[in-house]
């Protein structure tokens, strides 16, 4: 390799040659030369350009190498300044050994009395370093020992918990996950300082090494849930988990629904009670959304605020909520099916107001209705991609300023701005983004069917909604559920909200180990009793 | 596979399969023909055949506890033998087969008449079909709480939208009652039993319930509904229509739904019919979807086929044959004369069948293994 020939030793020459020979094929565990590991570990790493290699010598004893391998944005640089650096560049030599530090005993003394460090892990697996390092932990390499220290040095910069976003609410925490798993975890157990709360980690994504954790309250949550979602966790095989999106998709029952089987959260309270009903949640590292499994369709119309406030406005709220999801669901369809079918149902003032404002219009009501649906996808489309201040302004001028003039150049009848804004605004009712989405999208079959077969035909899609919804279900519970198969003591919390004190069970769908929550009233002793449900 | 039919339905579902198996048809043509036969009796006729209903319906559940992991296919053939009992099974699948043409093509004629008038015949049929299949091709867990779910959904506002019409009521055309002795009581009755068929899916489901201990009382209860519902229908077009004009009307509870606007908000709504017929399409899916399955599990049992995997395809090639029986007969007047021939064979199957077979049982000492 070198330029100039100088003469070389046999001694480095059979060196040069056994690091060639490791280099080519490099082995799975350290080989304890630092020379050779460092080299490997840099090979490995692609001689990447974040990823700092230090080599120094330990102060004390017979001037034995060390050598530190990290990634330079994932870890706290004051911790390995002074955790790492100082005790073994500087401390090492001022403390009182009773021993001569050696190639043999320098290790265990490193890390038994130097490292000022809480978290480390002892390895000599190079999969294991190498996957520490892209993790923000620091490697810590000793001549003549074949074992490497991993030190917790994480330390990335990272994002404090902020207020939710898409899950705002009134009266309740303000608090949201972060994309950190560590972050959000540590919301969780400051809430819930259960120890039968168990965390479960594991690593998705061949490339990606994600960090997923899967809570559950241990003896809460059936262990045949448990056995079922690990399991699920376990099967999935994919290069990378870039959000919680993927996890969902991958574990939920039916992936071609419409509607989602798995909860997402951002806020760490409704996980908490999701846990406290025997449920589990899945953490992914990098995404502030948490999974609650099993979820069944009425929780996609509660909102943690309903806990919080008194009961008879959460129960209005819920009923409201429904209202408005069903006005997303159907509104233009009854529209189209009362409008161009049935005209005769309505008022005849009505009708002929309608037919009217509509004399001018040039399209089918079918497609009029059609073209502003879209408008206003493209709208709300248009106004969250926009950054912060401008997403409301195109709102207001796409809504009202266009909506205004559309009406006014008679290419659309006033009425269907009407339906077509309240259908919008009906969607944004909804407690759950996701959960909106799939009444979104199936308001244009409905509106299709409409417009073929009137009444008939959203009856028709109607009847085809809830034999797909009554088949689904999220890890063996009935999606319906509390409603098919009815539940009397469910239907505490599903359109109503009854007062705290009623809610002594758990729901008892998902099977928790224990049923209840608050010790029995008097006189439940036979009413509640084991629930009449359907067999797995 | 004894295995897997246990705890597929629950009580509450048992009762809500057993309504929503009744309630078809009846609520269009059972005002008229009560009235036709019993005059103002009808009301009290309605209630004679809920309660003659539920006493057969009575023996029907204690014929299948007798036999609580068998069905109608299976123990017939254990008490009567093999040919006797595959006789007795072909009988009522051709009688299911028969009713569900002649339920879809009831209902196409009327959804042809009431709001769709352009829409070709084949195409309501078929869709309803296709729907019906498509419930019966679910597990059976699913198809009970699809009942489950559709059943309050569709009783609650189908009382209201006939108590709607409490207003129109004339209490004079109630009257007078049991005027002519009890023979008009009880041929209304006779001919209320048409409406009360459907109770026989009880012969095929039971196997599948997962506390058959409590299927006399969910069975009550279930039958409870349609009577109650009869009733209301019956009294409410009898007092606004009276006996005479009401044995004229083709289809009395859509008349009666056209009549009443909504005394609350009649600015809101003027003609409520659509919404009955919206309500109405779900009570007939409800039936069809019921009676598909009979036919279905009939002819899955009597050809000992096993059970497959779900949205089984064969499932929906039955509804070939039926779209064609459904097409067949060729005004509505011969929809109604073949709707009763085959529901009064119907009543005859329903009554003679389990009744031969519960005594050959009682005789011969036959008993199915406990579950």
């Amino acid at each position: 390799m070198a330029q100039k020939k100088r003469p070389i030793k046999l001694k480095e020459l059979t060196a040069q040659r056994k690091k060639e020979r490791i280099l080519q094929n490099p082995p799975r565990e350290l080989t304890g030369d630092l020379n050779i590991d460092l080299s490997l570990l840099d090979k490995l790493l692609h001689r990447s350009a974040d990823i700092v290699i230090r080599e120094f010598t330990l102060s004390a004893g017979e001037g034995i190498g060390v050598g530190l391998v990290y990634a330079d944005a994932l870890v706290d640089k004051q911790v390995i300044d002074q955790d790492i650096m100082q005790p073994l560049m500087h401390l090492a030599r001022l403390s009182h050994l009773d021993q001569i530090l050696t190639k043999d005993n320098a290790f265990q003394y490193v890390e038994e009395h130097l490292l000022t460090i809480g978290e480390i892990r002892i390895t000599n697996k190079l999969d294991a370093i190498l996957g520490g390092v892209l993790y923000g932990d620091t490697a810590i390499l000793l001549d003549g020992s074949s074992f490497a220290i991993l030190a917790n040095t994480k330390g990335w910069s990272m994002r404090t918990p902020s207020e939710p976003n898409v899950e705002a609410v009134v009266r309740g925490p303000r608090e949201g996950f972060t994309e950190t798993l560590i972050v959000n975890l540590g919301l969780i157990r400051r809430r819930l300082k259960d120890p039968d709360l168990s965390v479960e980690i594991m690593e998705i994504g061949k490339r990606s090494k994600t960090s997923i954790s899967l809570l559950y309250v241990a003896d809460l949550a059936s262990p045949e849930l448990i056995r079922r979602l690990r399991q699920r966790l376990k099967n999935i095989s994919i290069d990378g988990i870039v959000d919680s999106g993927y996890i969902e998709q991958l574990i939920e029952d039916s992936t071609i629904s419409p509607f989602p089987q798995i909860l997402s959260t951002e806020r760490p309270d409704k996980v908490v009670a999701n846990l406290l009903e025997g449920r589990a949640a899945i953490l992914v590292d990098g995404t502030p959304f948490a999974l609650i499994a099993p979820a069944v369709w009425a929780q996609f119309f509660h909102s943690p605020e309903d806990y919080y406030e008194r009961s008879h406005i959460a129960t209005f709220i819920r009923l409201i909520r429904l209202l408005a999801m069903t006005f997303s669901l159907t509104l233009p369809a009854i529209y189209i099916a009362f409008t161009s079918f049935h005209p005769e149902m309505l008022p005849t003032t009505l009708a002929l107001a309608i037919a009217a404002a509509r004399s001018r219009v040039p399209f089918s009501l079918f497609l009029e209705t059609l073209i502003m649906e879209t408008m206003v996808e493209v709208l709300r489309e248009a106004s969250v991609r926009l950054p912060g201040p401008i997403g409301p302004t195109i709102g207001i001028v796409g809504g009202l300023v266009l909506g205004d003039a559309a009406v006014g150049a008679g290419i659309v009848s006033p009425l269907t701005v009407i339906v077509v804004a309240i259908t919008a605004i009906g969607s944004f009712a909804s407690p759950s983004y996701s959960g909106a989405i799939s009444f979104r999208i199936l308001r244009y079959p409905l509106m299709f069917l409409a417009a073929t077969f009137g009444f008939y035909g959203i009856i028709i899609g109607l009847i085809l909604i809830v034999i797909h919804v009554a088949s689904l279900h999220s890890l063996g519970v009935p999606y319906l559920a509390p409603y098919a198969p009815f539940h009397l003591e469910g239907q505490k919390d599903a359109i109503l909200r009854l007062p705290w004190p009623y809610f002594w069970q758990r729901p008892t769908e998902i099977r928790p180990q224990d049923t209840e929550r608050m010790p029995r009233p008097r006189g439940k002793n036979k009413v509640g009793g084991k629930p009449d449900h359907e067999g797995q | 596979m004894k295995d897997s039919r246990k705890n597929q339905i629950t009580s509450l579902q048992a009762a809500a399969i057993v309504a929503s198996s009744i309630i078809g048809v009846g609520i269009l043509t059972l005002p008229r023909e009560v009235a036709a036969a019993a005059g103002t009796d009808g009301p009290l006729a309605t209630l004679l055949g809920g309660g003659i209903a539920a006493l057969l319906l009575l023996l029907l559940t204690k014929l299948g506890l007798r036999f609580p992991r068998h069905s109608l296919m299976e123990y017939s053939n254990m008490i009567l033998g093999a040919i006797l009992g595959r006789l007795l099974s072909l009988l009522f699948l051709v009688y299911w087969f028969l009713l569900t043409a002649i339920l879809v093509r009831t209902f196409g004629e009327m959804v042809i008449t009431a709001i769709l008038p352009n829409t070709p015949l084949e195409i309501i049929i078929g869709i309803m079909l296709l729907l019906g299949a498509q419930l019966a091709a679910q597990d059976i867990k699913v198809f009970a709480r699809i009942h489950e779910i559709l059943l309050p959904l569709t009783i609650i506002p189908l009382l209201f939208l006939f108590l709607n019409s409490i207003n129109a009521i004339n209490p004079l055309h109630l009257l007078p009652i049991l005027a002519f002795g009890p023979w008009p009581l009880i041929k209304g009755a006779l001919a209320t039993g048409l409406s009360f068929l459907g109770i026989e899916s009880v012969l095929m489901l039971l196997p599948y319930y997962s506390k058959p201990q409590e299927a006399v009382k969910s069975h009550l209860y279930g039958i409870l509904i349609p009577i109650v519902l009869y009733f209301t229908i019956v009294t409410m077009g009898l007092g606004t229509f009276g006996d005479t004009a009401l044995q004229y009307l083709q289809w009395p509870a859509l008349e009666q739904i056209r009549l009443a606007a909504l005394p609350s908000m009649p600015s809101v709504f003027e003609r409520l019919e659509s919404i009955f017929i919206g309500i109405w399409v779900v009570v007939l899916f409800t039936s069809t979807g019921s009676l598909y399955l009979m036919v279905i599990l009939g002819i899955r049992q009597l050809l000992g086929l096993k059970q497959q995997k779900r949205n089984r395809f064969y499932h929906y090639i039955l509804t070939i044959p039926l779209f064609f029986l459904a097409r067949l007969p060729q005004n509505v007047i011969a929809v109604e004369t073949y709707a009763r021939v085959i529901s009064q064979a119907g009543i005859v199957l329903v009554i003679v069948g389990p009744g031969l077979l519960y005594l050959m049982a009682l005789i011969r000492q036959k008993r199915g293994e406990e579950g």
